[in-house]
């Protein structure tokens, strides 16, 4: 991939628009951004990481072995931001965004990331809206996380590390490669080496097997199953068989009851005018053995009903004496009402003649003639006493002997409907008695009609007939039976062929779990192979751009990759060195980062901020001299003043600089900075605070704080 | 060593092993390079392709 343009609108120290050209006009690789310090190196680095990933992390901080600090820098909001300080505090709508073109192996790449507020003042990141749009070649436009995995396809975020260096973190990869902390490292050691690429697809391979085991899981169970099929059809075809004769032998005996039931049929034809006389004396036959059944019951109704017969006749007898009884009953209940009665008016007039005083009770005059009344009363006493005595003297049974005897005759009285029960009974069994003998009277006349050979023939045919048609009925009921049986063998059967057809071994998914199988195998092969063979190419490679870098080879021999990739400088001898310099481990560092990031074989730019941190000159020319090559990938370096000067690098490496820019501000210009005009002749002017070209008359305002990005001619 | 070509190679070293063809065993390396940074869970489409350049190199196509 090679970078082409980046065009940064209203990012760090750039307000506005700033187009930067990143195709050469010569075969180098080399491009040099030199800048005094906060003039905005670290910004267009920045860009370009959030450009990509849409996050610029704080530089983390390594101490005692930890990593500390590397939260993301935020859009806006208080403090150190992303986007131009002017932007975000004056303008109307605040809006930064990075563009990035390249040309890689699909064809030209674009990337845009836009961040726009939507509010009037952005207080967080939370109201940006971020727009990410990415064209690569011939595909389709790419929004949002589409978009981020084609650049995560191109250049991607967990291998930042390796082409984004930091020159000022080189202590935080050189901590991680040491012997002691390893962790972080280890993992991006392993991706840069395409070693996720196997793992992830022996776990892609993995389970698209399991899918085509499934399958051929399931065609395996079916062909079993339909093997058996078959053999239980083969089965089945033979019980059928078996079926059908025992069917067809069943048919036969059916067949032959059938026709003997004709001939009987036909015989009994002959003896034709014989039948409604055989008809009606069975009719009659039948009808007085109804009868006869009835008249048991009949007889067995009589019977019970003249059970109480006994007491129907004893009743007859005894009633007139019971009626005589309650005659006698009511005579004394008479008698004793008639005798109280009695004694009550005795005692009424023997009452009135004690108390009689010859005054009138009712209207208390005397009475005028009171002997004479007086002798009537004693005279009514004097009937009524004999009246009573009458009474008194009637010989009549008393009232509990009469009970009793009452008592007594009620045990013997029967219901009062018996006797007719009894007669109703008697004629029915009479009636039905009457009726059979009629019948037989029938059936003797009728019977003798027939003649005994005729009788005996027409009644042995007709019991052959019954014989025979209940034959037939048993004979056709087996045949349906075996029909039946014959029914559900041949439906059983076509189950059964039904299941053991259709199944045929897909030999394509056979094939295609031999070549995954085979892959798999393959994978875990290299993995085993490469990663040892890796280690030693990029102690090989590591090695050489040591021994290329290093200034002192007599001290410093090579560097060595162990197993886990953790990197030590040998000496002479061949042994870790004890204490190297920094100046070497910083070179060691750069080393191992170039060799992991060649041997990955990842062709896109490098970009290396502050790259001359902890070397010195001879160490920093040697290191351009090295990644700035005519043929390798775009390397680009972020460089302050005291790292390279301008001039002499340009002048020293002019045909592997690609491009060349400066970053500044107006007021560090003493000489003119018109394009085609660079003159030195500049008048300075300190109390308007600006410098004039004599030149070409050009003026600029030494305090504006408008950004320069200068192309330095080569 | 020529950069990528030490995976490549050693890919195509152990492929050829288990019988399988190089242009086949560089297709499929190139296809899990491209796509190895796409997390597990989003593979689904990788793993339908895969299945489709196997399928067919299966049949021979």
């Amino acid at each position: 991939m090679k970078l082409q343009h980046l065009i940064l609108y209203n990012i760090g120290p750039f307000y506005g628009r700033y187009p930067i050209n990143f195709m050469a006009e010569n075969d180098g690789n080399g491009y040099a951004f030199f800048a005094e310090n906060n003039r905005g190196k670290t910004s267009i680095y920045n860009a370009m990481r959030w450009c990509l990933f849409g996050e610029v992390s704080e530089r983390a901080k390594t101490v005692k072995g930890e990593r500390y600090g590397g939260s993301s820098i935020p859009l806006v909001g208080e403090g150190r931001i992303l986007m131009n300080s002017h932007a975000y505090e004056h303008d109307k709508n605040q809006e930064m965004s990075v563009v990035l073109i390249a040309e890689g192996e699909k064809g030209s790449i674009q990337i845009t990331r836009t961040a726009t507020s939507i509010t009037t003042l952005a207080r967080h990141d939370g109201q940006m809206t971020i727009q990410l749009d990415v064209k690569v070649g011939s595909d389709e436009l790419k929004h949002g996380a589409e978009a981020q995995e084609a650049i995560e396809s191109i250049f991607p975020r967990s291998l930042e590390r390796f082409f984004f260096i930091d020159g000022e973190a080189l202590e935080e990869y050189t901590q991680m490669m040491s012997s002691s902390d390893v962790i972080g490292l280890k993992e991006e050691v392993n991706s840069i080496l395409g070693i996720p690429a196997l793992i992830k697809g022996d776990a892609d391979f993995v389970r698209i097997r399991q899918g085509i085991k499934a399958k051929i899981d399931s065609t395996a169970k079916a062909e079993k199953v339909s093997t058996k099929a078959r053999d239980d059809a083969n089965a089945q075809r033979k019980n059928l068989k078996e079926k059908i004769s025992i069917a067809d032998k069943k048919q036969a005996k059916l067949q032959t009851v059938m026709s003997k039931l004709d001939e009987t049929v036909e015989e009994m034809k002959a003896h034709e005018e014989l039948a409604p006389i055989l008809e009606q004396l069975k009719m009659l036959e039948s009808q007085i053995d109804f009868k006869k059944q009835n008249l048991v019951d009949v007889n067995i109704d009589k019977v019970v009903e003249a059970r109480v017969g006994w007491k129907v006749l004893l009743w007859k007898k005894a009633s007139p004496q019971y009626q005589h009884y309650v005659g006698v009953r009511e005579q004394l209940a008479q008698r004793s009402r008639l005798i109280e009665q009695t004694q009550n008016t005795i005692k009424t007039l023997e009452k009135d003649l004690s108390e009689m005083t010859g005054i009138c009770t009712e209207c208390h005059q005397p009475l005028p003639d009171l002997e004479h009344f007086k002798a009537k009363k004693e005279s009514e006493l004097s009937a009524q006493k004999d009246l009573l005595e009458s009474y008194q003297s009637e010989d009549l049974d008393s009232e509990d002997d009469l009970t009793i005897k009452m008592a007594e005759l009620l045990k013997i009285q029967p219901q009062s409907d018996s006797k007719d029960r009894i007669l109703r009974a008697q004629r029915k069994w009479k009636k039905l008695v009457n009726e059979i003998e009629t019948l037989e009277e029938q059936h003797t006349l009728l019977n003798k009609k027939l003649t005994e050979d005729a009788k005996s023939s027409m009644v042995e045919l007709g019991e052959r007939k019954g014989r025979q048609e209940a034959m037939v009925s048993r004979r056709e009921s087996e045949w349906r039976t075996a029909r039946t049986d014959v029914e559900l063998a041949e439906l059983e059967l076509k189950r059964l062929e039904r299941l053991s057809g259709n199944v045929e071994v897909n030999k394509e998914d056979y094939n295609i779990d031999n070549v995954i199988s085979s892959l798999i195998v393959t994978i875990k092969d290299t993995i085993a192979s490469y990663r040892e063979k890796a280690r030693v190419e990029v102690q090989k490679r590591a090695t050489a751009v040591f021994t290329r870098l290093n200034n002192a080879p007599e001290v410093y021999t090579g560097i060595r990759v162990d197993k886990d990739f953790r990197t030590e400088i040998l000496n002479s001898k061949g042994k870790p060195s004890r204490n190297p310099s920094s100046g070497a481990i910083s070179i060691m560092t750069m080393s191992v980062i170039d060799a992991l990031r060649r041997v990955s074989g990842f062709n896109v730019p490098v970009f290396l901020d502050t790259p001359g941190r902890s070397l010195d000159e001879h160490h920093k020319d040697r290191q351009l001299d090295y990644f700035w090559q005519t043929d390798g990938q775009q390397f680009l370096i972020f460089a302050h003043s005291g790292e390279y000067g301008v001039e002499e690098t340009v002048e020293e490496f002019k045909g592997r600089l690609a491009k060349a820019y400066t970053i500044s501000l107006p007021r560090d210009h003493k000489t003119c900075f018109q394009k085609g005009c660079m003159s030195e002749d500049v008048e300075h002017d300190s109390y308007n605070k600006k410098n004039t070209c004599n030149a070409c008359g050009f003026e600029w305002d030494l305090t504006s704080q408008e950004t320069l990005v200068l192309e330095v001619p080569l | 060593m020529d950069d990528v070509k030490l995976l490549r190679q050693e890919f195509i070293a152990h492929g050829k092993k288990q019988g399988l063809e190089e242009a086949f065993l560089i297709k499929i390396l190139d296809y899990l390079l491209e796509n190895q940074f796409l997390p597990a869970g989003e593979r689904g489409s990788i793993r339908d392709q895969l299945s489709k350049m196997i399928r067919a190199y299966a049949r021979g196509d």
